[in-house]
């Protein structure tokens, strides 16, 4: 897997460029975030709250699904 | 017009702490035999050595630079050296309240997160603090977290501290005021806080 990330920024967005495997493991981390983080604890370690975890989560999920197939 | 000098010498020790400006710069407190803050081009400030007379320091403290009751016990005895009364006074107050500031709130944040709910998940269920049995234990933990640990700036108006293994979240925005925990990955999970 790739150590870098490439990214350029326009305001408050923000294009990353990053390979499948990258990806895979970015929609990993959100999913395995709001399940081992309880509620209480989740934006005090985050500094995001769990909903909007969940919908960056789905986003993923559906970009994923667009862009397969995965081998 | 030599009390004169020395204090506005005091002052200005005062203001470059507060404001942190001025290139590397090495400024004496009033008499030269006490110890001197050295400020650097980040702002940063600390001693050339530790102050007998206020105990020992940590590494991090001595790099964070004096603490605000020690500058102003400093100030407020070159002050009365001086024979400067109430406008000495005033400026020792002034840095012993920031000093109150510092302490108030991190006993306010160890009351606010030692009360909820990372004491039963970090000290009862996980066991992340040994010997530690109750809130107010685990309060005297966090304070000194808040008070001696290295700090932070996170995103959402959060602070991070660290201290011995122990992190301290504080969020402003949370119920319980932040959380205290013994991360696995040590340091290194303090310095990917975001």
């Amino acid at each position: 897997m790739e150590g870098s990330v490439d990214a350029w920024a326009d305001g408050d967005r923000v294009v990353l460029t990053v390979t499948r495997e990258q990806l895979l493991l970015l929609a990993g981390s959100v999913n395995e975030a709001i399940e081992a983080i309880e509620d209480w604890e989740f934006s005090t370690r985050l500094g995001a709250e769990k909903d909007d975890a969940r919908l960056l989560r789905a986003a993923l999920g559906d970009l994923i699904t667009r862009i397969g197939p995965w081998e | 017009m030599l009390n004169l000098r020395r204090f506005a010498t005091a002052v200005l020790v005062v203001l470059v702490s507060v404001l942190g400006m001025g290139s590397p710069t090495v400024m004496a407190l009033g008499d030269t035999s006490g110890p001197r803050i050295i400020t650097d081009d980040t702002g940063a400030h600390t001693y050339d050595r530790v102050n007998p007379l206020s105990g020992p320091y940590s590494e991090s403290a001595l790099r964070r630079g004096p603490p605000p009751e020690v500058l102003a016990a400093t100030l407020r005895e070159s002050a009365s050296v001086q024979g400067f009364g109430d406008a000495a006074e005033t400026g020792a107050d002034g840095a012993a309240n920031v000093a109150n500031g510092v302490r108030l709130r991190a006993q306010l944040a160890g009351r606010e997160i030692s009360g909820g709910h990372a004491f039963e998940k970090h000290v009862v269920e996980i066991g992340e603090f040994p010997g530690i049995r109750t809130r107010a234990e685990f309060a005297d933990v966090i304070e000194r977290v808040v008070t001696n640990g290295e700090l932070r700036p996170l995103s959402s108006g959060r602070s991070a501290y660290w201290r011995d293994g122990v992190v301290v979240i504080r969020n402003p925005r949370a119920a319980d005021g932040g959380t205290a925990f013994v991360p696995k990955n040590g340091y290194d999970y303090f310095l990917g806080l975001t």
